[in-house]
């Protein structure tokens, strides 16, 4: 069972990354993602189903993200809509877009249908199917883990993390924002794609609501995990999201199991998710407050300092 | 290097709360010019540095920059030949990344790719020999947020000079400063300027960093300008003269302004 957890948290934490982008290095609040990740979804699912490649099906997931991430983006920039709206309206007009991929069904079974995880079962036979889905699945979240990394370590992906910290300072250096936040968006985006494409073939079917609450959840992920340690080095900023989204997985998992020992059910999950979310906001603008009355105080005595030189 | 014509900017036009903030400016900032700007809040000093960067755009009137019609240029295309410093420290850099991320970030104008300009060789011990001159050696991974004011503004005067730009804009870069920091900003600034024989616009609301400054010193009210001295007749400046000369032409606005800008 326990492998269990770490498949399904693992799945979620490549959504978690995707929210990374968008919250933390872009600091633009993006809600696609509630639409993207089904839009992933059935991408992946209906592809599967129609004979693809799982291979290329998951990867045309990711590029169906992609084009979620860079509608919202161009509905922030080029209509000056503020990236909160941008992102619900792509998220809404998403749901009709995903019904019609779905065939005009609410859910799709992946059933007596190859999937990643059924393909790995067969080549690793030797091992319980459980095993083999952890395999696979880490494989592919430490690759995507690697080359983001890699992205955001290389200039363009500087220059990405700081329009995110201060929009100026790349204004200033000649470069286009809009184009980074396309790019920005388009990668959250592409990202939280991919794991719905993975999610739908690891739960065997693709459902046009799996996305509610997804931003959240993964806020709440995100959040777990910069609890652990504090750093600014991209390498551990997405080990620390990773780590997060393991951690609320189980939580929920242990939740679930354990719950009803203290009267708590499924359906209260999400109020406790937003709870969570809503502390870790809170202990985050103390920390922040202490900080700000420091800086304060540095500015007064500059101020001081200046009358009593005169 | 910077011709400025009739200039025009009204802000909220048609309401109660229209403002004529630049009200008719002719400018020509020659090649090598370093001017400093000065006047009484309000007087458009400000105004007049968004319009030739392009934060706003102009309502009429026409600015060319190093031969080119700039006046509907976006902002960022426009960087490419300014280099600007804001009063406030926190506006150059960006504060969640280290040091060098954001040296990497301001090394040259323009669109980058996936490069990894960091992991060359050489290039973080040549970003260290450039923050040793400002005092911040071996801080290559420190994040640019834990900097004092002070230490932000150098880092920033050496971010904008990475990348070479041909007009320096600096917008009252040392007001929000303390008097040691300011004065080892305004030594820096001068070595710049003369090292790399920069043309330059300095806002400051000190007249005795206004006379020291440069070799032109021009004077705004009402969103004109009053005065434009050069050579030796700005050298013969004294701060009672321009304190008079003021007085005579500003208006009553003026008294409230004293203060700040005799300092």
């Amino acid at each position: 069972m326990i492998e269990g957890i770490f498949v399904d948290g693992l799945i979620f934490s490549i959504m978690a990354l995707g929210i990374l982008i968008s919250f933390r290095i872009l600091d633009l609040a993006d809600l696609t993602c509630d639409g993207s990740v089904v839009t992933g979804a059935a991408t992946a699912g209906v592809l599967i189903i129609n004979g693809w490649p799982v291979t290329l099906a998951l990867l045309m997931s990711f590029v169906a993200g992609v084009l979620c991430g860079v509608i919202t983006a161009l509905i922030h920039t080029k209509l000056k809509v503020p990236g909160l709206l941008a992102g619900i309206l792509t998220m809404t007009m998403l749901y009709s877009v995903n019904l019609r991929i779905l065939g005009n069904k609410a859910n799709l079974p992946l059933l007596k249908v190859s999937t990643v995880y059924t393909n790995v079962a067969r080549i690793l036979s030797f091992l319980p199917a459980a095993v083999s889905s952890l395999i696979i699945t880490l494989l592919i979240t430490v690759l995507i883990k690697v080359l983001m990394d890699m992205f955001f370590r290389s200039d363009l992906g500087l220059c990405i993390g700081a329009m995110g910290g201060n929009e100026q300072t790349v204004i200033s250096m000649a470069i286009n924002p809009t184009i980074l936040k396309v790019i920005g968006l388009g990668l959250s985006n592409g990202l939280i794609g991919l794991s719905g494409g993975l999610l739908t073939q690891y739960q065997g079917f693709a459902d046009v609501n799996l996305g509610q609450g997804m931003v959240v959840q993964g806020l709440a992920a995100i959040m777990i995990g910069e609890f652990i340690f504090s750093t600014n080095k991209i390498s551990l900023i997405t080990i620390r999201a990773i780590i997060g989204s393991i951690i609320y997985k189980a939580l929920l998992f242990y939740g679930r199991k354990y719950g009803y020992l203290i009267g708590i059910t499924p359906n209260d999950f999400k109020l406790l998710t937003g709870l969570l979310v809503i502390l870790s906001l809170a202990v985050a603008k103390l920390k922040s407050a202490q900080g700000n009355s420091l800086a304060k105080y540095k500015v007064l005595k500059g101020i001081l300092q200046k009358k009593e030189t005169r | 290097m910077l011709k400025i014509k009739n200039l025009i900017k009204v802000f909220y036009p048609g309401t109660v709360n229209e403002t004529k903030a630049i009200n008719g400016i002719d400018l020509h900032i020659e090649k090598g010019d370093v001017v400093s700007l000065i006047g009484s809040n309000g007087s458009g000093k400000s105004t007049l540095f968004n319009l030739i960067s392009g934060t706003f755009p102009v309502t009429s009137g026409q600015i060319i920059l190093d031969g080119s019609d700039v006046t509907n240029m976006s902002e960022y295309k426009r960087a490419m030949l300014i280099g600007r410093v804001f009063q406030d420290p926190t506006k150059g850099t960006s504060p969640t990344m280290s040091i060098e991320d954001n040296l990497i970030v301001s090394s040259k104008k323009g669109m980058r790719g996936l490069n990894f300009s960091l992991y060359k060789k050489g290039a973080r011990e040549q970003f260290n020999s450039m923050l040793d001159k400002i005092g911040l050696g071996g801080r290559l991974k420190d994040n640019v947020g834990l900097l004092s004011g002070g230490q932000r503004q150098a880092l920033t005067l050496l971010m904008t000079m990475q990348s070479n730009p041909k007009l320096l804009l600096l917008d009252e870069h040392t007001a929000a400063l303390d008097p040691q920091a300011a004065d080892r900003i305004m030594q820096m600034t001068e070595d710049i300027i003369k090292t790399h024989s920069l043309t330059c616009m300095m806002i400051t609301h000190n007249m005795q960093f206004a006379i020291g400054f440069g070799n032109r010193l021009i004077m705004m009210n009402g969103g004109k300008v009053i005065l434009d001295v050069k050579g030796e007749e700005k050298k013969s400046l004294t701060v009672p003269k321009l304190i008079s000369f003021f007085k005579s032409r500003g208006g009553e606005e003026f008294s409230d302004d004293a203060a700040l800008l005799t300092d």
